[in-house]
């Protein structure tokens, strides 16, 4: 917007030229903005400069004259004269390049890296013609595994130290180091360990050459054949900007793009690495409908007449609300939209549910005042409850790892450690529902956090953020909901995030895929919500339409839900094979991700474009045109079926996405999209290109896309309103009343244990059952106890415990010590094999279950 | 759990508690396991890493940066020839060549009654005895081929017990305990120091005023 | 200078003595006076201005004024004091020495030293290969301890200070300050990259730090003791007070000899019978090595030069570590060249890309070229590669590497192949060396 944000400018000689630059900033990117690419290959803009690789050598002046200094790490400083074009400059870059390539073995036409390689390129443009060096090479055993998913070959390694910074300073994962000395320094993890990190792909995105690979893309496709869409990642909500890689019809890569505001490049390795399941025979390409017992594959128009028959004999038998909608959070803004449509305008029913983890509710999310995620990254106090943020919202977890190191004051409720404590100036070991009844009725507790809070940010919350989400899986949503009110009541003046951490969760919300609401934010009459749906299931004949979601492995109660499954029809709209499909009348293939255009919404409401790569496999469809053909074989008007067209409708219709267009999303003015609802106010715009290194992310095909925004130049467009400035403003909700019991906070006399269930990375979904090398590493279920409960027990650390849960469920599961958990709970962590989720105990304020050795 | 003896353990714990931050001890804790197993066990590196804050990779990344350190194992003895400029000037190439032909390894190898380990190694900082060896860095020197014959024979047999301890242990003078300042009460005693210092400073300052009046 | 036993012998003094490194022999010999005398009478400015006066260049290789660094110390709450007793540069061997034979001595200048600067705490890196020294030196700081010169309150002066002696583990980069400083981190000996790591703003856990060479240390006492202006009364110019020379090679005495700085030159320390004792059997210095294995050679029309700092800079090289190196005239010059290139490689830490690289690629050409396979060609692209490592092969020389052992390397290739060319092309004619 103005030009007096920022701070007085730098003045600096280049090449005789002066340019201004911005204090602290390095030569090497103060001559880029002046149009002067100097070579590198250490140097990485999201990383702190070290200045090893010499390749960035320039003429400096400094008190005795001009020497060679490295440009990457040298800060620019009033007056300073540079030289990137002498021959000096020239014949040091050139010793770099000769040096590096002494002992890089010439292995380029089989190399994974050959035609997107740093070195080759700049080999070509700055190097010396032929190489002078006719000694042996260094020889190392050739790749070795570092991890299920990360290869390296050591010969090829430069010693950037672009992969060991990352694990540790951007991923604070230090699992791999530097070994050895000189030219036998090598990149090692432990020898009997690995780089076991939710990172790791990143090592492969930033590695200048060949070095690190990545087992899932070897050899899939070569570089100079790749085509790429951009994207957003939808393995969470967080959306992390992406690039989709596709060769000749199949998606081959997902590479990271250098989004400002939402990943910094980063990506973590489910995200990064999901591709893997779209090629899989998990997938479901064919319609199918059951004839007697058999599913059996039909035509499309087969598969609709059966739904359609289904919708008319439910409604005509049962009424509308016989029919329900579980799932959906996994779809685009455009097949939500039409789905909702479709049950509650065609059909008539207001039961969706598309938040199966029973996070906080939408009311809540509607009527607090969002922050950005930048916003949050700069707040004056962030205050972090929720599960645990790298296991839900990974890439998250670096940019707070990142915002810590700059000064951003943290301060976590978590009754378990989590990634966050060592960020946090303060842990406060406490339930969400003993924090939220503190708040409601006073007491040390609040006061304690009041003062917390008030020691950075303003008395009412000014220029405090609160980060709320679901931290124990086995707690009803209320608890969630009181917590996130009682915060908004206490600090009127603070702005939130939610963790609800399923794809296009927020999406959902705003397009009223969950109970209570419609489209656009507006409320409705309160409806069930899944688990309530699925009790309902168990007992009257229901049509469920399950959209991308399987119950059976998420959602509590088990039993419960096998005999909802059994008794209703169960139409299956989703990509991949799952326990539930087994369940299904009629199975309707779902286009992939990667396979359909789109948008989706992230956490902070920040709408943006999905990329179509490749055509859908098989018979599979779009989301929303199954929506769209279910309509219209119920004789409704089926609408638009272009994404476009029903973003244009959406936006027509819906004061929420007023201004939105889909055509601005991926352009210049809005690379990171935009978030809903508009503001009115001006802004200040940013514009493509966005210059950034093209060698920070050496794969991707259009490196300009990403970084830092850069103001627009024009005059004419500096102030220009954003596209929503006139629209009228979204309608304000009221924040509900919410009462916590103290049932919730209650400890049970008779030993039982109250229950907390937390979630990892991994988690076994259908998707990542499909991915053949993502899913070893899916972790086994186990529960961890306070050790002194472990003793009690009469069990050892590791040893098979059985756990008792209100209703009889008996479940056999590994138990482990942690000191740091308090008496008095079991923490339970879902994974592969035992299955604690039938442990839960619906429509009570806490679960309790005993404990008893094996 | 427990790479190290309870005792071992001990020390350990007093090496950590002499720096202000525990990664400092890394390097005299690997010396210690060195001590206590000869070379550095990938068990004795993950317990380094949990008494220094540190993951096990970073304990090996950093440990196979020095010679001195062996994650693999070692001979009883490491015989270090000396062959840079002092000592090569002196014959120290060609009392390399002679030592791998009496101990039948070459610079690298251990003999196979895991005795000897042989080394080429850089200066000794002994070159007024060059060529120099060192076993175990005890230091001997000038030798000729005949005297290094001579001094494996002795160490072979024993002789030498006293003097060249079996490879690992390092420092056999320990620190004595009790006696660490507290960095808290140092700090405080530099502030004040500090203080008085800016205080001699202004009255100088005064004082010189005052005499240019 | 004609009476050489009238120059004091300022850190040798005990050497030669009856358990020199014992605290009896110390006290003695008026051990610890000077620790008495500062911490009792003096202030730590005052401690400094003598040492200033004294104008002590450090003994280390850089030769920087002693005073003069501890002048650019930052002011902070925390300030350390780290020692370096590393010696690895090859030839070297008198920080060796001190060490195993007067550990008292450095003890004592560290601990004034650490009053003088504030420092929190100091500490001793010594070489790890040190054992007798790290045992003899642990000795002294536990009978320091015993005898109240360190810990709490020395001597009643309401000044306290913790020594810890810090063992290292073999790595010749260690001796570059910066990189000692992370090692003593616990981490991998890299050096730092400047700026900001310049110690006294930026050393030890990110805080101010002051690093000294022990036999910078070991002077300090007896300044302290005699005053700045005795030691600068000693000496040429800049060059004052007495310095250990540490001669090896091919004389007849190879050995540490403390002599007044600037008054001999090479040849009376080669020739003396007190010193060097003349050229082993009878013969001609071919060339020398002035001041460690990272400075440039010299030819024996350079012998008359004084050991000053400023003359031997003035000539392009060195005095470094004051390590003298005499190669008679049977010394293959390629060989020698090549085992110094040999060691930079095994050396390098590997950071910077010229350094790993090209000095691992140096070493194999002069292996080549020593063991017959050399090609006339070799030679310049020798010189064209140091030339990368530091662009225009001058002194003091310029670098495209974070610390100076880069530039280190062509010194002694350099130096060979511009002064003994002839001899490459013998290797490369005869396919092999000459000298076998
Ligand atoms: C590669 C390299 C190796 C060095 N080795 C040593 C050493 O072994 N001992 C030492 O005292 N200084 C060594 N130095 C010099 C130190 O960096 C530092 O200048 C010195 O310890 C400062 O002490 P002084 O001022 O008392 O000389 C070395 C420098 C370099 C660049
Ligand atoms: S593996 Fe790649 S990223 Fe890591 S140091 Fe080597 S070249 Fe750099
Ligand atoms: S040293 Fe600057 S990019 Fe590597």
């Amino acid at each position: 917007m103005s030009n007096a944000e920022t701070p007085a400018g730098v003045h600096i000689t280049l090449d005789g030229v002066e340019i201004e630059a911005k204090p602290g900033e390095p030569i090497i990117e103060a001559a880029e903005r002046a149009g002067t690419f100097i070579p590198r290959f250490c140097y990485h803009p999201r990383m702190r400069a070290v200045g090893v690789c010499r390749m960035c050598l320039v003429e400096v002046s400094g008190p005795r004259g001009f020497s060679l200094q490295p440009s990457c790490y040298l800060q620019v400083a009033e007056g300073m004269q540079v030289i990137t074009n002498s021959e000096k400059v020239k014949k040091a870059q050139d010793g770099v390049l000769e040096f590096l390539l002494v002992n890089h073995p010439l292995d380029c036409p089989v190399c994974d890296k050959g035609g997107e390689c740093p070195l080759q390129d700049q080999t070509l443009a700055y190097g010396p013609g032929e190489s002078r060096f006719v000694e042996e090479k260094r020889h190392w055993e050739k790749p070795i595994e570092i991890s299920k998913l990360v290869l390296l070959d050591r010969e090829r390694c430069i010693q950037c130290d672009r992969c060991v910074r990352f694990a540790n300073e951007v991923a604070s994962d230090p699992f791999i180091d530097f070994a050895g000395r000189g030219d036998h320094t090598e990149v090692s993890t432990f020898p009997d360990g690995e780089f076991a990190s939710y990172f790791s792909g990143n090592t492969v995105q930033i590695c200048p050459v060949g070095a690190l690979t990545a087992r899932p893309y070897r050899f899939k496709a070569r570089p100079w054949d790749l085509e790429e869409a951009e994207s957003t990642c939808t393995a969470c909500s967080l959306g992390c900007r992406m690039a989709v890689q596709f060769s000749r019809s199949e998606v081959t890569r997902f590479v990271g793009i250098d989004s400002e505001v939402v990943n910094h490049s980063w990506l973590c390795d489910l995200g990064r690495f999901s591709y893997e399941a779209l090629d899989s025979d998990k997938r479901l390409t064919e319609p199918k409908v059951r004839y007697r017992s058999e599913m059996a594959e039909v035509s499309w128009r087969d598969a609709m007449a059966r739904v359609g028959s289904h919708i008319r004999s439910f409604t005509a038998g049962h009424g509308a609300g016989s029919i329900a909608f579980l799932g959906g959070a996994g779809f685009t803004n455009e097949g939500l939209y039409s789905f909702v449509k479709l049950a509650k305008t065609a059909i008539g029913t207001d039961l969706f549910d598309a938040d199966l983890d029973g996070g906080v509710p939408a009311s809540v999310v509607f009527a607090s005042p969002r922050a950005t995620l930048t916003e949050a990254l700069a707040a004056k106090v962030l205050v972090v409850a929720s599960a645990d943020v790298r296991e839900e919202l990974p890439v998250l977890f670096l940019r707070l790892n990142d915002a810590v190191k700059k000064g951003l004051r943290i301060i976590e409720i978590s009754e378990v450690e989590t990634s966050i404590s060592p960020l946090a100036v303060e842990r406060l070991p406490l339930s969400a529902a003993r924090v939220a009844l503190a708040l409601q009725s006073g007491g040390p507790d609040a006061e304690h956090l009041g003062a917390l809070v008030a020691a950075s940010a303003g008395e009412e919350g000014e220029g405090a953020v609160f980060l709320l989400g679901k931290s124990n899986f086995a707690d009803p949503s209320t608890v969630y909901a009181s917590l996130a009110a009682a915060t908004a009541k206490k600090w009127p003046a603070a702005k939130f995030l939610f963790a609800n951490s399923r794809a296009n969760i927020f999406g959902a919300m705003d397009l009223g895929a969950v109970p209570g609401w419609l489209p656009g934010r507006v409320a409705t009459a309160p409806s069930d919500d899944a688990g309530q749906i699925i009790a309902r299931a168990a007992d009257e004949p229901m049509l469920l339409f399950l959209l991308g979601v399987d119950p059976l492995a998420e959602l509590p109660d088990t039993a419960l839900v096998r005999s909802a499954l059994d008794n209703s029809t169960v139409v299956v709209i989703d990509s991949f094979d799952s326990a539930a499909a087994a369940y299904a009348d009629v199975v309707l293939p779902v286009a992939a991700y990667g396979e359909s255009a789109g948008t989706t919404t992230n956490f902070e409401g920040r709408v943006t474009r999905l990329g179509q790569a490749v055509v859908p496999k098989g018979q599979s469809k779009p989301d929303f045109l199954i929506a769209a053909e279910i309509a219209r074989e119920l004789g409704m008007p089926s609408g638009p079926t272009a994404p476009e067209a029903i973003l244009a409708e959406m936006s027509r219709e819906l004061p929420l996405y007023r201004g939105l267009a889909y055509a601005d999303l991926a352009s210049n003015r809005y690379p990171d999209g935009l978030v809903v609802p508009l503001e009115r106010k001006a802004v200040s715009i940013s514009a493509r290109p966005r210059k950034l290194d093209p060698i920070a992310t050496p794969g991707l095909i259009a490196p300009y896309h990403q970084g830092p925004a850069k103001p627009f130049a024009s005059e004419a467009e500096a102030g220009k309103a954003e596209p929503g400035a006139d629209s009228p403003k979204s309608p304000r909700v009221q924040l509900p009343e919410f009462a916590i019991d103290p049932a919730a906070v209650s400890v049970a006399a008779d030993g039982r244990l109250r229950l907390l269930l937390t979630r990892r990375l991994y988690r076994p979904t259908a998707q990542l059952a499909a991915a053949p090398i993502l899913s070893q590493l899916t972790a086994k279920a186990e529960i961890r106890v306070a050790p002194s409960t472990l003793e009690a027990i009469g069990a050892s650390d590791g040893s098979e415990v059985k756990l008792i849960g209100d209703h009889g469920t008996e479940v056999l599961v590994v138990a482990k010590s942690d000191k740091s958990l308090p008496d008095g709970v079991v923490q339970g962590r879902l994974g592969d094999g035992a299955n604690l989720l039938q442990l839960v105990r619906t429509g009570t304020w806490a679960t309790y279950v005993k404990v008893g050795s094996n | 759990m427990g790479a190290f003896s309870p005792e071992m353990r001990e020390r350990a714990e007093s090496l950590v508690a002499l720096y202000p931050e525990r990664r400092s001890a890394l390097i005299p804790l690997c010396h210690l396991a060195q001590e206590e197993a000869g070379y550095l066990t990938q068990p004795f590196m993950e317990e380094i890493a949990e008494l220094t804050g540190t993951t096990p990779a970073e304990v090996y990344g950093t440990a196979s940066f020095y010679d001195m350190l062996h994650t693999e194992p070692v001979g009883k003895y490491l015989v270090g020839v000396c062959t840079n400029i002092a000592c090569l000037l002196q014959g120290g190439g060609e009392l390399l060549e002679h030592a791998e032909q009496a101990l039948g390894v070459a610079a690298g190898g251990t003999t196979d009654d895991e005795m000897f380990t042989l080394e080429e190694v850089e200066c000794v900082a002994h070159c007024d005895k060059a060529p120099a060896v060192q076993v175990n860095y005890r230091f001997f020197g000038p030798l000729t081929g005949e005297s290094f014959d001579n001094l494996i024979a002795k160490l072979r047999a024993g002789e030498y017990d006293g003097v060249v301890p079996p490879h690992g242990t390092l420092v056999r003078v320990r620190r004595e305990n009790g006696i660490e300042v507290p960095l808290e009460e140092v700090f405080a005693e530099r502030r004040e120091m500090d203080r008085a210092k800016a205080e001699r400073k202004a009255a100088a300052e005064a004082a010189k005023a005052k005499e240019g009046n | 200078m004609e009476q050489a036993n009238q120059v004091p012998k300022i850190v040798t003094s005990r050497i030669g003595l009856d358990e020199s490194w014992g605290i009896k022999t110390y006290l003695a010999t008026g051990g610890y006076t000077a620790l008495r005398k500062a911490l009792t009478s003096m202030t730590p400015e005052q401690v400094a201005d003598e040492v200033s006066k004294s104008n002590l260049l450090g003994r280390g290789g850089a030769g920087f004024e002693v005073g003069r660094k501890w002048s650019m110390l930052k002011p902070a709450p925390v300030r350390y004091l780290v020692v370096n007793g590393d010696e690895s540069e090859p030839a070297t061997f008198k920080d060796h020495m001190l060490i195993e034979n007067d550990p008292h001595q450095i003890v004592e200048g560290t601990l004034i030293s650490a009053y003088a600067v504030g420092a929190a705490r100091a500490f001793i890196f010594v070489r790890g290969e040190f054992a007798l020294g790290l045992e003899r030196l642990q000795a002294a700081v536990n009978e320091a301890y015993a005898y109240g010169a360190i810990g709490r309150n020395i001597f009643g002066s309401g000044f306290s200070v913790d020594l810890v002696v810090h063992p290292g583990a073999g790595a010749y980069i260690c001796g570059e300050e910066t990189a000692l400083l992370e090692s003593l981190e616990g981490k991998r000996g890299n050096p730092r990259i400047k700026p900001p790591y310049f110690p006294a703003v930026m050393g030890l856990y990110g805080e101010p730090t002051i690093v000294n060479n022990v036999e910078s240390m070991s002077n300090i006492p007896w300044i302290v003791n005699n005053g700045g202006a005795s030691f600068a009364a000693l000496g040429v110019g800049r060059s004052t007070g007495t310095r250990i020379f540490a001669l090896a090679g091919h004389v007849n005495r190879p050995g540490n000899y403390e002599v007044e700085m600037a008054k001999l030159t090479f040849r009376d320390l080669v020739d003396r019978p007190e010193y060097g004792g003349g050229m082993r059997l009878g013969r001609q210095v071919k060339a020398f090595i002035p001041g460690g294995v990272s400075a440039p050679w010299f030819g024996p029309d350079q012998l008359d030069m004084p050991l000053s700092q400023d003359d031997v800079a003035k000539a392009g090289s060195m005095l470094g570590s004051g390590s003298i190196v005499m190669m008679d005239d049977h010394t293959c010059m390629v060989r020698a060249a090549w085992r110094i290139a040999k060691f930079f490689w095994r050396e390098s830490c590997g950071q910077c890309t010229p350094c790993r690289e090209g000095s691992g690629w140096i070493e194999k050409m002069m292996r080549r070229i020593e063991l017959g396979s050399g090609r006339e060609s070799d030679l310049d692209l020798l010189m064209d590669a140091c030339d990368n490592i530091a662009p225009g092969l001058t002194w003091p020389p310029q670098q495209t590497t974070i610390c100076v052992l880069g530039p280190s390397i062509p010194s002694s290739v350099a130096s060979a192949i511009r002064m003994f060319r002839d001899e490459f092309l013998v290797h490369i004619k005869e396919g092999g060396c000459p000298y076998e």
